[in-house]
């Protein structure tokens, strides 16, 4: 019952925990407010005064706010941030948190192989194969951001077609397309790298089977992922999305 | 008489959620039917309140919780059981021994003690 949901969501919400966390705290207040409204209904027989009085006995959602806020562990409040940062942040869609967790890897590569490559300078000097690093570690940086934003996003919709959305029906032949996309977009973004990195398309085509690792484990990948934890993404992104008003 | 309510029963609920779970394993709605049972209907509680009581009783070790494995059937959102860990016994044991001294200097302050 929508009504119900939106008590708990008030409540937990503003909570700073990890996803994993607030999903616990708000499936067991759900079944606890649902428990109650169904006695109340069964007390009152009317389902708007049950709901009235099962809210009552409930309490007041800014005050539960500050008695969950108040158990969470610091390693929760962390992890609340941490979340934040690189997670997905309701209500933004598939498409824009891939791209923008893709822009912060890309960030975060680049940042890291400067850091790696000062550290070789340093202890071996300027040598000639500078350039060819540089060019080494700005591919797999571009490579890297590239692959995070359209395999997150072949990700998504596999999961959507593996578990069933609220807008996506299921469907097995459509989630293994994607699933062939995926192994197809590992292949490139290898070729690719290579391309970009060594240029030259000999070397490329030696490596050309390097990659299918890769290639067969990223769908089954997938498909283990999506299904073991897909419905719980699903439900925490319809809790996230809830309309709770102000 | 007037009913408890939750102010005054504010650093009490904990304890008295353990002593609940002593009678056995238990899931939110039923240590609050226990704790109503027990307290004879005057305890004035927001029900709500009980689980960030729990949550705080099991970052100390003091109880464990698991998801109910209940038919495939059963309709809405799973129960979370909770029980009652060795910690949590000698907690509750400490927490007895603690309230009579309680009740005995106060009560022995407001003259209420026999």
């Amino acid at each position: 019952m929508k009504e119900l949901m939106v008590q708990v969501e008030r409540a937990v919400r503003p909570v700073r925990a990890s996803s994993r966390r607030k999903d616990r705290m708000r499936e067991e207040l759900l079944t606890h407010l649902t428990g109650l409204y169904e006695e109340e209904r069964g007390r009152l027989g009317d389902g708007a005064a049950a709901l009235a009085q099962a809210v009552q006995r409930f309490g007041d959602p800014a005050e539960l706010t500050r008695d969950l806020q108040a158990s969470v562990s610091r390693e929760e409040v962390a992890a609340f941030h941490f979340e934040r940062w690189l997670g997905w942040r309701a209500p933004e869609s598939a498409a824009r948190y891939t791209l923008r967790l893709a822009v912060q890897i890309y960030f975060l590569v680049t940042v890291l192989s400067l850091i790696v490559i000062a550290a070789v300078v340093a202890i071996s000097g300027l040598g000639v194969d500078l350039p060819a690093r540089l060019r080494l570690a700005a591919s797999f940086g571009i490579i890297a951001s590239a692959d995070v934003f359209i395999l997150g996003l072949l990700y998504f919709k596999m999961r959507d077609r593996l578990c069933g959305s609220l807008c996506v029906r299921r469907s097995w032949p459509r989630a293994a397309g994607l699933g062939l996309l995926a192994a197809l977009a590992v292949q490139a973004s290898g070729v690719a790298f290579t391309l970009l990195g060594i240029s030259s398309v000999e070397t490329s085509l030696d490596l050309f089977f390097l990659w299918w690792p890769g290639v067969v484990f990223t769908p089954l990948w997938f498909t283990l992922y999506g299904l073991t934890c897909g419905p719980r993404e699903i439900r925490h992104t319809e809790w996230a999305c809830l309309d709770i008003g102000n | 008489m007037e009913p408890i309510r939750g102010d005054a029963l504010r650093g009490h609920l904990e304890t008295m959620a353990l002593a609940t779970l002593e009678l056995g394993e238990a899931h939110g709605f039923e240590i609050l039917r226990r704790l109503d049972e027990a307290g004879c209907g005057a305890l004035r509680l927001k029900e709500g309140s009980l689980y960030p009581a729990l949550y705080r009783l099991e970052k100390a070790s003091l109880i464990q919780s698991a998801w109910e494995h209940g038919p495939d059937d059963r309709r809405g959102p799973r129960r979370r059981i909770y029980r009652l860990t060795r910690k949590g016994r000698r907690h509750l044991a400490a927490g007895r021994v603690e309230w009579r001294h309680f009740v005995n200097v106060i009560g022995g302050i407001l003259g209420a003690t026999s």
